[in-house]
């Protein structure tokens, strides 16, 4: 009996080690073989057979996840020697997948084709596969986009991605409380004074405490990049230097912080970090006259406060003209070391260069990076009038090596400096020199 | 004589046969526990020391690494954020750990009680460990809401302003102080366990010299409760010195108000997997490690002076 266990225990023992070893080398077959097949496919991708193409995603739900679906049977359909399989990637917050391309990238396992924001994508450039020789090849170019979707996907020249689509930013106001406080409601502000005078008469304030805010600078899409750019300012110069300490942009922040200065910063603090969103979104509720947001907001409204009569209009600036909208948006993006570059590169110039792919956008309510297309799509829209015609003169985020530091860095700053870290002109300088050694030492690594 | 040689050679063998035994159970006990062996090794032993040797390099995950020596860890002393995060988990860490300690052993006791409905009292304090940290996040979240929250409502009945909670840079870390102790489950198990095993000799012996309740609180459960409040206390710490998910869901990474919640993991995170500076994170990571490993020795040190087993003299 005993020795009867004792040699089914070495059995088992070596069954399973025998086990453990098969597995190991099967993976390891299997992925040489993988390897190997790779050249091979590659040559063979002009052939009939169907090459399958991997696409990664963070959109899944709602209008956004239907154009996606859309999309991507619509390429399937119209391209049957390619099979694109999208795939959902969670995102790491907001909207950034960059570690998980990054690390599929270093692992030697990216997928063939990723959805990406296009802001930040310089920063990991190393993982992508430049697409500038086949979009030459191919006969698409700069005059084809928009000037902030090209240069968005562009570094120093060199054309990391093709752009995808376009967000913008515009004034929404309630026009309803427009006509209580007597406010023209078909004359909104143009200028920043003009704005200022129509946020104080539409604030209403009872027993001490605010029920009604006319307007809050910096909720929603009024970041410093928005109001940046409004009060004339520019966040990169021609070398690629940084200069966040822009005159323009300090007086921009400090137009912001005074602002709250005069309705009492606790107020409105308090206010905006209770703001809900989606349905509780405080202009739905009425809580808000007047705030700056993305066109996405239009299908917002449509779903959560269809009865809300509002209107929309430019960015107010100093002057009352040279209206601009902060532009931010999507690239589709090629991976480095994918195993069918042509597949892949087929369907990223279909989604991104072509009208047809272009046209999907329309289900999300954004706009493509076309303004050929655009102009198509929306115009019977008069609510996307305003958006349309800011659009050209749209501005990007600069493309630097420390894109995404300096995002948080001037998202912070009113913060900041409502908080009294600080002055508005010591926080941006702070900033300034920080990004700046940044970039510095980022360059100096890549050499 | 043959005798005394035979039983010596039956002992030999004896024993020659207890070896190759254990040997076979040692080898074959080796064996099974190999794949988790490896599996240690190549994905705990390994990144371990390649993040050590990435803290001293120029690494961004997609291209070769560059030795750069302790250039990082320079850098990092020089970096205001480094000690903002750092500040701020060790304030957090000095708030969380005290409160939740007490808090955990108060209601543990409480939960002690031979009181009806007992079982059920149990379980509703240990529901909220089962929910994800997300949800009880955007929970808290609105109950702290300054204008509607239900607790600034509550407080402005009582005739008190409530403060901005997670919107005001001094009571930020406060809040999210008050989020953990909502989730004390899992320690609260581990003081019951410790309590239950309290031996009843102890009370009893109290109980003929007429000890009261509190007496016996203070003088018999407090003092053999002791390893196991060491036991929580020393997770506690590291748990919190590594405190992420809550403040990073709150204010997506940018630590608001006023970089008040900026905790020392968030900073690092952000400069592995956004700034793209991944040796620059690994040699926080060691930082952080090292921070951890003191304040542990130091409680460690101290435990001899407060921490009474039983059955010790």
């Amino acid at each position: 009996m005993k020795m009867g266990f004792w040699k089914l225990s070495r059995l088992m023992i070596i069954s399973l080690v025998l086990l453990f070893a098969a597995v190991g080398c099967t993976s390891n077959q299997s992925s040489g073989e993988k390897d190997g097949d790779d050249g091979s496919a590659g040559e063979s991708s002009g052939g009939e057979e169907k090459v399958e193409i991997t696409f990664w995603h963070n959109w899944e739900t709602g209008p956004s996840g239907e154009s996606i679906k859309e999309s991507v049977a619509k390429f399937n359909e119209t391209h049957p020697n390619i099979e694109v399989e999208a795939v959902y990637v969670a995102p790491d917050g907001g909207d950034s997948v960059s570690s998980k391309l990054v690390t599929a990238v270093a692992g030697g396992n990216p997928p063939d084709v990723m959805l990406a924001s296009r802001y930040g994508i310089a920063e990991y450039k190393e993982a992508l596969e430049p697409v500038g020789e086949l979009a030459e090849r191919d006969g698409i170019t700069e005059d084809m986009f928009y000037p902030w979707a090209w240069g968005e996907a562009s570094y120093e020249g060199e054309l990391l991605a093709l752009p995808y689509d376009g967000t913008a930013r515009a004034l929404f106001y309630n026009k309803e409380h427009f006509r209580e406080a007597g406010l023209d409601p078909e004359n909104p502000p143009k200028t920043i004074e003009e704005l200022e005078a129509a946020a104080e008469k539409l604030t209403i304030k009872e027993d001490g405490k605010y029920t009604r805010f006319g307007f809050i600078p910096w909720f929603g899409e009024g970041w410093l990049y928005t109001w940046g750019w409004s009060f004339g300012g520019e966040f990169v110069d021609n070398n690629g230097v940084v200069t966040a300490n822009d005159p323009k942009i300090v007086e921009a922040l400090a137009w912001e912080t005074d602002f709250a200065e005069k309705f009492g910063i606790k107020d409105v603090t308090s206010f905006v970090s209770s703001a809900g969103t989606n349905a509780t979104n405080p202009f739905f509720t009425g809580q808000l006259s007047m705030m700056v947001t993305g066109n996405w907001m239009l299908s917002q409204i449509e779903e959560y406060a269809p009865d809300l009569d509002y209107g929309v209009t430019y960015i107010p600036t100093p002057t009352g003209d040279n209206f601009t909208t902060f532009v931010g948006g999507r690239v589709l993006l090629i991976p480095k070391g994918v195993k069918n570059l042509d597949a892949s590169w087929e369907f990223v110039k279909w989604m991104t260069a072509s009208e047809e792919g272009q046209s999907i956008k329309k289900i999300t309510g954004e706009f493509a990076a076309m303004p050929e297309v655009n102009e198509k799509l929306y115009a019977d829209d008069p609510r996307q009038n305003v958006f349309l015609e800011v659009l050209p003169n749209g501005k990007h985020r600069p493309v630097v090596l420390a894109g995404n530091m300096m995002w948080d860095e001037l998202a912070k700053a009113p913060d900041l400096v409502m908080n009294k870290q600080g002055t508005p002109q010591e926080i941006l300088d702070g900033i300034t020199e920080k990004i700046n050694k940044e970039i510095e030492n980022k360059k100096a690594q890549l050499q | 004589m043959p005798d005394v040689t035979e039983l010596g050679t039956v002992k030999v063998k004896k024993r020659k046969k207890h070896t190759t035994m254990e040997s076979r159970i040692q080898r074959a006990g080796l064996l099974f526990a190999l794949p988790w062996i490896i599996g240690l090794l190549s994905f705990y032993a390994y990144p371990l020391f390649s993040s050590m040797y990435y803290s001293f390099t120029n690494y961004n995950v997609i291209s070769p690494s560059q030795w750069i020596g302790v250039e990082n860890y320079i850098t990092l002393f020089n970096d205001n954020l480094f000690w903002k995060g750092l500040k701020n988990t060790l304030i957090y860490t000095l708030m969380q750990v005290p409160l939740a300690i007490c808090f955990g052993v108060t209601l543990a006791m409480l939960l002690n009680l031979r009181i009806w409905g007992q079982g059920i009292l149990r379980t509703i304090y240990f529901l909220p460990s089962l929910l994800p940290v997300i949800a009880t996040t955007i929970l808290w979240q609105w109950l702290l809401n300054p204008q509607f929250g239900l607790v600034n409502a509550f407080l402005d009945k009582i005739g008190l302003t409530g403060p901005g909670w997670l919107g005001d840079p001094t009571w930020a870390k406060p809040s999210l102080v008050i989020m953990t102790l909502w989730v004390l489950g899992n320690s609260i198990l581990i003081y019951l366990a410790g309590l239950q095993d309290i031996s009843k000799d102890y009370y009893e012996a109290a109980d003929i010299d007429g000890a009261n309740w509190f007496q016996k609180s203070f003088h018999i459960t407090l003092p053999l409760l002791t390893p196991v409040i060491f036991f929580n206390m020393i997770m506690g710490v590291i748990h919190s010195l590594q405190e992420f998910t809550m403040p990073y869901a709150l204010t997506y990474g940018t630590g608001n108000p006023a970089e008040s919640l900026l905790f020392y993991s968030m900073y690092l995170y952000n400069n592995a997997f956004l700034y793209m500076k991944m040796g620059y994170a690994s040699a926080m990571a060691w930082i952080l490690f090292v921070v951890v490993m003191a304040i542990t020795v130091i409680l460690l040190k101290s435990s001899g002076k407060w921490v009474f087993y039983q059955g010790d003299d």
